[in-house]
């Protein structure tokens, strides 16, 4: 008999988040294909996705969104090859740091393209959009190089 | 520690059952700003930030990696407790003794409809044989009352009027989210876990709050709400360990904050304390030696103005709104003010750690 | 930030580190009560010395347990004591030794434990760590630690012109250090610059070989008053400076490249608080946190040890960042030889201590008398540093 050392166990914890107004907003912008961005009233930053605050001058930022281009720059990349639990796609794939060329923020999201070698710092890509559009951010399916 | 820190700023962000207007980092971004807006203060004149929250709460592991500039952190030295929010608050205090900081901000803040309570609860079980059991925490407390009703004597009758009590006072709290109106009376819903009824736990609510300190020299020309003792203490993890039918912890996190202030326990006007169940401000009121006559059919005065955590509870930001209530009620901003106000926050499965501070001028 | 008030100076007297390796022998809270245990022994003090307790762990999902340190409360002499969980991320171990420096300092109490630790082969690492993602939305995009250096280390290499060889050397040096550290974790006798070249690419442009293992593991401090440390009559580490500096996760301007605020500003205010002037000649052994190859060449540059990157590759070329030259960093094999995450951070504080006591064994720096810590954590936005010496401050 095997001896008794460990056991298996698994966790599953459901949650429930809010968005707040200004994110709900931005939502509702992808469910458009649009870029819905926020600007500090201080410092004029330009951040997407959008706040409701500035972290840095520690005020409000209220006012309307607004739309910006939703051309970005790759700034960092990466292709992942190794396997995790909850991955959303089966490595190989690449995930890029984007840079809104209208905004001053970056974020992460998928980057695919037949030609691998089109991927590259600097390199511009625009969203491809799902059809079926929910409001969330995998309206965009992945980020693929603008054609020159 | 004679009148060395003291509060100068407090606010909370608006409570509610669900508040779906506002992400985590919009409340936390309010209840923070409000707190330097009241203490006089820019986030520029901050030293140091301290954050009590829970990733498991949050549903974010690292959950400060969002909170930074919502609660003023950016490029300020921070940290974060991952208990309830009066544990933050007791870091910052020490933090502030060390001679390192002049001012510090305590955020805090919780989001209970966002995450599951019973996960948040049931997971803090350790998983090789009580969490197979399944037991949720409100087992517990019912547990913990019901052997503090044998012995005590303490019955449904006096729970109920705890809770019309605290709820009484809930009317006066703006923050509150369940008060006497919103109920009917003696209906406090089906047995959950006996003896507590559905009504005997808290509300599931939405809420952040911050407070502002400083050394007391700098804040002399100010409002201001000394912190003149603290005391914590922490029991065995298994609740089955200990004394079901007394909360020992908060005996002795009391015993020591009173004693660091120099005051008698009848020196101390109100207390402000989270009670998860109306037997369990009875079983604080108890350890903290309040005496339960007032429990017994007497009238309840000194405990929960505020209508305590069971007319709002934020958890794990509760500890935090407690010292929040006690600062307003010595700033004179509530319909009763007072002189000494004592705290009392807990973490853990049936209050496993307590923790106390002594609002208002030392002994 | 103006000192205001001091409380005397505060010593490190134990340290203790248990691991770090998969651990199958000891349940989470055994491995606590252990390196709580072992650290008491080494400060010749009893549990009824210890006046307060500061906990440190990674995120809950690691473990699998809400509030762990709830449940390893009498694992860590919490009953009766006060006893709080600090929980930074990757700076926790360091963090909880923060907290438990300004505890003593504060002169509420005279002897203090920080504790702190994680099981990272009995949870899911890179769910936990991909949590840490925003959900609201690129938490599905993220691929963890693993993926986030990988598009750090390319960033990296396009704007400061390390290259991949640079990375090796770093690779190299780190894992033969670690066969002198008996706690270290990935021990590899035959490591080569040809093994780390050939060791597949798991995020590009980053290789396994460029990375850490993933550790079980606890490590403990006794900090204690001056005037405790003087009664014990052995060698203590004398804290010299503790800072802390936060950034936003995502901010306009963030550059983690050309300008990582939080880490300038952390090391600024801990040279600060330690009188340090000139880094590179008053400090003798530096422990960065560094849970890839890469990386170590922006601590260089970053902690005022190197002008420019050219300079940090000249450092490394030439070996001065090796055990026996003038910027000894990582003799411990660092984080990329042994990380639990929870008290990776503290690792680097214990292993500073042990360089300025003199008792780091195989991997001693001959004469050493200052050391610096460093902790880094959330998305490369929280920094922790602190400064150690032989002789008590001024």
């Amino acid at each position: 008999m095997k001896p008794v050392t460990s056991f298996e166990g698994r966790l599953s914890v459901p949650y429930h988040w809010h968005y707040g107004k200004v994110l709900s907003e931005f939502f509702e912008g992808l469910r458009n294909r649009k870029f819905l961005a926020s600007k500090c009233p201080q410092c004029g930053r330009v951040s997407l996705p959008p706040t409701s605050f500035c972290g840095i001058c520690y005020v409000p930022v209220s006012g309307d969104l607004m739309s910006i281009s939703t051309v970005c720059r790759i700034d960092t990349f990466t292709v992942v090859r190794f396997k995790y639990p909850g991955q959303l796609l089966p490595p190989p794939y690449a995930v890029g740091v984007l840079k809104p060329v209208e905004a001053d923020t970056r974020f992460h999201h998928l980057v695919r393209s037949e030609n691998l070698d089109a991927i590259n710092i600097g390199a511009a890509v625009k969203p491809v959009w799902r059809e079926e559009r929910e409001g969330e951010f995998f309206d965009i399916e992945y980020f693929e190089p603008v054609e020159k | 520690m004679k009148n060395r820190i003291a509060v100068t700023g407090w606010h909370e962000s608006r409570f509610s059952e669900e508040n779906a207007a506002q992400s985590t980092p919009e409340m936390i971004f309010e209840a923070s700003h409000g707190a330097l807006r009241r203490a006089g203060l820019t986030r520029e004149d901050i030293d140091t930030v301290v954050v009590g929250s829970c990733d498991t709460a949050d549903g974010i592991s690292i959950s400060n990696v969002y909170s930074v500039g919502a609660s003023g952190a950016f490029l300020k030295d921070e940290s974060k407790i991952e208990a309830d929010g009066s544990f933050a608050l007791y870091y910052a205090v020490l933090r502030l003794l060390s001679g390192s900081f002049n001012t510090a901000l305590v955020v805090s803040w919780g989001k209970g409809s966002n995450f599951s309570r019973f996960h948040y609860w049931t997971m803090q079980w350790e998983p090789f044989y009580t969490r197979p059991l399944g037991l949720s925490h409100e087992e517990i407390l019912a547990l913990q009352a019901r052997a503090f009703c044998r012995r005590t004597g303490f019955e449904d009758k006096h729970a109920e009027e705890v809770l019309m009590k605290n709820l009484g006072n809930a009317e006066a709290n703006g923050n509150a989210v369940r008060t006497l109106r919103g109920i009917q009376c003696g209906a406090r819903g089906e047995m959950a876990a006996e003896p507590l009824r559905d009504g005997d736990l808290t509300p599931r609510t939405d809420g952040a709050c911050a407070v502002v300190l400083e050394n007391a020299d700098r804040a002399s020309r100010k409002k201001r709400i000394p912190i003149s003792g603290f005391g914590l203490s922490t029991s065995t993890y298994f609740p089955f360990w200990r004394d079901l039918s007394r909360i020992a912890s908060a005996g002795e996190a009391s015993s020591i904050a009173l004693k660091s202030a120099g005051w008698a326990i009848d020196d101390v006007d109100f207390f402000e304390v989270v009670e998860r169940t109306p037997y369990h401000e009875a079983m604080l009121a108890e350890a903290m030696g309040v005496g339960l006559k007032d429990y017994l059919g007497g009238e309840m005065k000194r405990i929960n103005l505020s209508g305590g955590a069971l007319g709002a509870d934020p958890e794990p930001a509760t500890g935090l709104v407690r010292v929040v209530q006690a600062a307003k009620i010595i700033a004179g901003d509530c319909e009763k003010t007072a002189n000494r106000v004592l705290t009392l926050g807990t973490s853990g499965l049936g209050y496993q750690t307590c923790i106390a501070f002594a609002l208002g001028e030392a002994q | 930030m103006v000192q205001t008030r001091s409380s005397g100076h505060v010593a490190v007297a134990g340290v203790s580190q248990v691991g770090y390796r998969h651990i199958t022998d000891l349940s989470f809270p055994e491995m606590i009560f252990e390196a709580s245990r072992l650290a008491l022994d080494d400060a010749g003090l009893s549990p009824g010395d210890v006046d307060c307790v500061f906990f440190g762990s990674g995120p809950e999902f690691f473990v699998g347990v809400n509030y762990p340190e709830m449940w390893c409360a009498d694992a860590a002499l919490g009953p009766g004591r006060p006893f709080a969980r600090v929980h930074t991320g990757g700076t926790v171990g360091m963090a909880t030794f923060a907290a438990a420096y300004y505890a003593v300092a504060s002169g509420e109490y005279k002897v203090c434990l920080a504790v702190s630790g994680d099981k990272l082969t009995e949870g899911s690492v890179q769910a936990g760590l991909a949590t840490v993602a925003n959900p609201l939305y690129n938490r599905r995009f993220s691929a963890g630690a693993v993926g986030g250096a990988g598009l750090g280390f390319r960033e990296i290499m396009a704007r400061k012109g390390h290259t991949l060889d640079d990375a090796t050397k770093i690779a190299v040096k780190q894992r033969r250090n670690a066969l002198k550290n008996p706690h270290a974790h990935l021990r590899m006798e035959d490591i080569t610059e040809e093994k780390v070249r050939n060791s597949r690419v798991i995020s590009e442009p980053l290789r396994l070989l460029d990375s850490c293992p993933t550790s079980d593991g606890a490590a403990a401090m006794i900090l204690v008053r001056e005037e405790a440390a003087d009664s014990l009559g052995k060698d203590v580490a004398w804290v010299r400076g503790v800072a802390a500096c936060a950034e936003d996760s995502a901010w306009p301007g963030r550059d983690n490249v050309d300008r990582p605020e939080a880490l300038l500003n952390a090391a600024k205010r801990a040279y600060a608080r330690a009188g340090i002037k000139n880094p590179a000649d008053e400090i003798d052994v530096f422990e960065f946190y560094d849970p890839f190859s890469y990386m170590e060449y922006l601590f260089l540059e970053y902690f005022g040890l190197a002008s420019s990157p050219e300079e940090a590759r000249e450092l490394v070329h030439s070996g001065e960042t090796g055990i026996s030259g003038s910027i000894p960093a990582g003799a411990s094999g660092g984080v990329l030889s042994a990380n639990t995450i929870g008290c990776a951070a503290m690792a680097r504080a214990v292993e500073a201590v042990l360089q300025v006591t003199g008792k780091a064994g195989d991997h001693q720096v001959a004469g050493a008398k200052t050391s610096l810590a460093h902790g880094w954590g959330g998305t490369f936005q929280f920094h922790v540093v602190a400064i150690f010496s032989k002789e008590k401050p001024e």
